[in-house]
């Protein structure tokens, strides 16, 4: 049984970034920092854990983007992928939920597998739209937010707890292939083991290039531009030392009643 | 007149999530003067009722898919259902709730129908007729505008930036509700919904209090909690909250999580240490009385909703605030008082 893995690289939100001249996206350089999305943790875990459970299963993890991407790649074998492929695409920008859900859907219909796991959601993106795409893509169920799973080898099904809001989950029974996007909280992901991490370091990937394609791949959404939104006006900064910012702010809340 | 504008609304236990009415809000943008091209599509098992009372109190005319397949959220079988409405042909924007499981039903009909899909707009504009999405990414910091590059477009709308609209012009009639069964074809075999289940609400006190220190991922180490609980033992009838991260790493329990996946709170002082502000857990705090924010990022998206906002690193932050109060209290009581 094979499992796929979808890992994004994103960049650190609260880190310092900068808008590019023609202001269609970020300056994308070393001053960035660049990690594995938070939600993809969970599902690389939730894929080891099933490895562990099971016998015969393979895990892939696959990523789409240009060739600075490469260290996620390398930190899903750390963290027990068997196989890394990288889907190499030019670096201009944002990449809508559709040209990455399609390029995937391309790779899975010419290597099947019986399970995709993806995040619920990127944290520099924020779409939610991807796993869910690719599902779209290939013609298979899909499962979102998912909190719980266990899966029924036997009758090539899948149990899946999906969290809606308030509070309220809703358990899905899947005939697999399937795509899941995993919520976080659904397990502990591990710290990667030192003989994954010395595999990952020289383990080859697998790359399909898809550099020379950007005509064929060509979204249906434009990107005019990114910016900081303007001061809503309503908040006041206070200034001064941390410690006049203290004072400050115990007098705000005492005039106001509220300490 | 034809219909121009799907609004597909979010239904469970055969109810209409209070959220669904201001995907009105968003027909008011789309065709200001033309209510009427605007239809709400509802499923449930029996969803008319509900759907009487949408249609009353947004002056819209819906849909009302009604079958067994309905008995819990399908996304499955809610894309196909929408895919096979007829008004689908004439529809321009096909508008879901920025749920997972409305971007689910979003990415299966575009992808069906060829059109763009933009998830998580916040605000809708027309420039030389030409529709403009607004979305936030990095965790609310930044935005992004982005035009669609199909005539029909798919958006999951993100709650909060659309009003729904306060008093509705009835028109000459009553708007409409049209009832229709829906049959096993929109049934997918490989997905069935099997329970709904609520999770029991524990006592975290956060409903009484009248303060809520809530820590984020900013805190960096699991010991630094110590410091936001140490702040809500200081400041009067003070509770401890979380954002979502925090409640993964278990350096607190679930039950203290705030945001649309947790809890809902509205206390007079809501104190947000090291989160980011991401709507997902804006939702679930923005109506406190009064929002303080400490955040070391100038730009975190958290200061658009905060009262006062403090850009320094909360864990030397919050020690010199416990200073200043306790200096305060005894000044103003004489140190008498300590609490
Ligand atoms: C379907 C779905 C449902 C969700 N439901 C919820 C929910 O109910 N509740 C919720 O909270 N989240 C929820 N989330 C997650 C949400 O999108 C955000 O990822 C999350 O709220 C971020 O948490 P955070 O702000 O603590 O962490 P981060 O986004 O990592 O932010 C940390 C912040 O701390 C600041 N910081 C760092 N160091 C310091 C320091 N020393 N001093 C001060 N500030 C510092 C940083 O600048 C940054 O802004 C949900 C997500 C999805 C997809
Ligand atoms: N470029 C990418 N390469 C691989 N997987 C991706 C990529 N972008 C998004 N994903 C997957 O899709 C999920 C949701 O991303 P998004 O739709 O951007 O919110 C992520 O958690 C990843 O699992």
């Amino acid at each position: 049984m094979k499992i796929l893995v979808c890992v994004k690289q994103v960049m650190e939100p609260a880190g310092d970034i900068s808008i590019r001249d023609d202001g269609k996206w970020l300056v994308e350089d070393d001053a960035l920092d660049y990690r594995l999305n938070y939600y993809d943790q969970f599902a690389m875990e939730q894929a080891m854990l099933l490895k562990e459970a099971f016998d015969g299963i393979t895990i892939d993890a696959v990523s789409v983007g240009p060739a600075g991407i490469e260290p996620t790649l390398r930190h899903a074998l750390a963290l027990g992928a068997d196989n890394a492929i990288h889907i190499k695409t030019m670096d201009n920008g944002f990449q809508p939920a559709d040209i990455t859900g399609r390029l995937i859907a391309e790779y899975v219909s010419a290597h099947p597998c019986d399970m995709i796991l993806t995040g619920v959601m990127s944290e520099d993106a924020m779409q939610s739209l991807t796993g869910p795409m690719i599902a779209a893509h290939c013609n298979i169920p899909c499962a979102t937010a998912a909190t719980a799973m266990t899966l029924n080898p036997a009758d090539k099904t899948a149990d899946v707890v999906c969290e809606l809001e308030g509070g309220l989950s809703e358990q899905v029974r899947l005939t697999l292939p399937t795509l899941l996007s995993v919520q976080s909280g659904i397990n502990q992901p591990r710290y990667a083991s030192l003989s994954n991490r010395l595999r990952a370091k020289s383990q080859a990937l697998e790359v399909i290039d898809k550099t020379g394609d950007a005509q064929k791949i060509a979204g249906t959404q434009e990107t005019i531009r990114v910016f900081v939104p303007g001061k809503t006006g309503q908040g006041e900064f206070l200034e001064g030392t941390i410690g006049e910012k203290a004072d400050a702010l115990v007098r705000r809340l005492h005039e106001r009643s509220i300490i | 007149m034809p219909t121009t504008t799907l609004l597909v609304a979010d239904t469970i236990n055969n109810t209409v999530t209070s959220k669904s009415r201001e995907l009105a809000g968003v027909a008011c943008v789309l065709a200001p003067d033309a209510p009427e091209s605007a239809v709400y599509v509802l499923a449930g098992e029996y969803i008319v009722q509900a759907g009487q009372g949408l249609c009353q109190t947004t002056g819209l005319g819906a849909i009302a898919l009604e079958g067994p397949d309905f008995r819990f959220p399908n996304p499955e079988a809610l894309a196909s259902a929408v895919c096979s409405l007829p008004e689908l042909e004439t529809a321009r924007h096909i508008c879901f709730l920025h749920t997972p499981g409305g971007c689910q039903v979003a990415a299966k009909v575009a992808v069906k129908i060829g059109a763009a899909c933009i998830s998580a707009v916040e605000n809708i504009r027309f420039e030389s007729d030409q529709i403009i999405l607004k979305r936030a990414f990095l965790n609310g910091k930044l935005k992004m505008e982005t035009r669609p590059g199909t005539e029909r477009v798919v958006m999951t709308i993100m709650p909060g930036g659309f009003a729904a609209p306060k008093s509705v012009d009835q028109g000459p009639s009553e708007p409409r509700i049209e009832q229709r069964q829906t049959d096993a074809a929109v049934r997918d075999e490989r997905y069935t919904p099997c329970t709904l289940t609520k999770t029991p609400e524990a006592d975290t006190g956060l409903d009484k209090a009248a303060i809520i220190v809530a820590a984020g991922r900013g805190i960096g180490d699991e010991d630094n909690i110590d410091i936001i609980h140490s702040l809500a033992r200081t400041l009067p009838n003070a509770a401890v909250a979380a954002s979502r991260p925090l409640c993964d790493m278990k350096w607190l329990p679930y039950a203290h999580q705030v945001g649309i996946t947790g809890k809902t709170v509205a206390p007079r002082l809501y104190i947000a240490c090291g989160i980011s502000g991401a709507q997902q857990h804006v939702q679930g705090m923005k109506d406190s009385q009064c929002i303080v924010a400490v955040n070391t990022d100038p730009n975190a998206a958290i200061f658009s909703v905060a009262d006062y906002c403090i850009v320094e690193d909360l864990t030397l932050f919050i020690p010199a605030f416990i200073k200043a109060y306790q200096a305060f209290l005894s000044w103003a009581y004489g140190g008498g008082r300590h609490r």
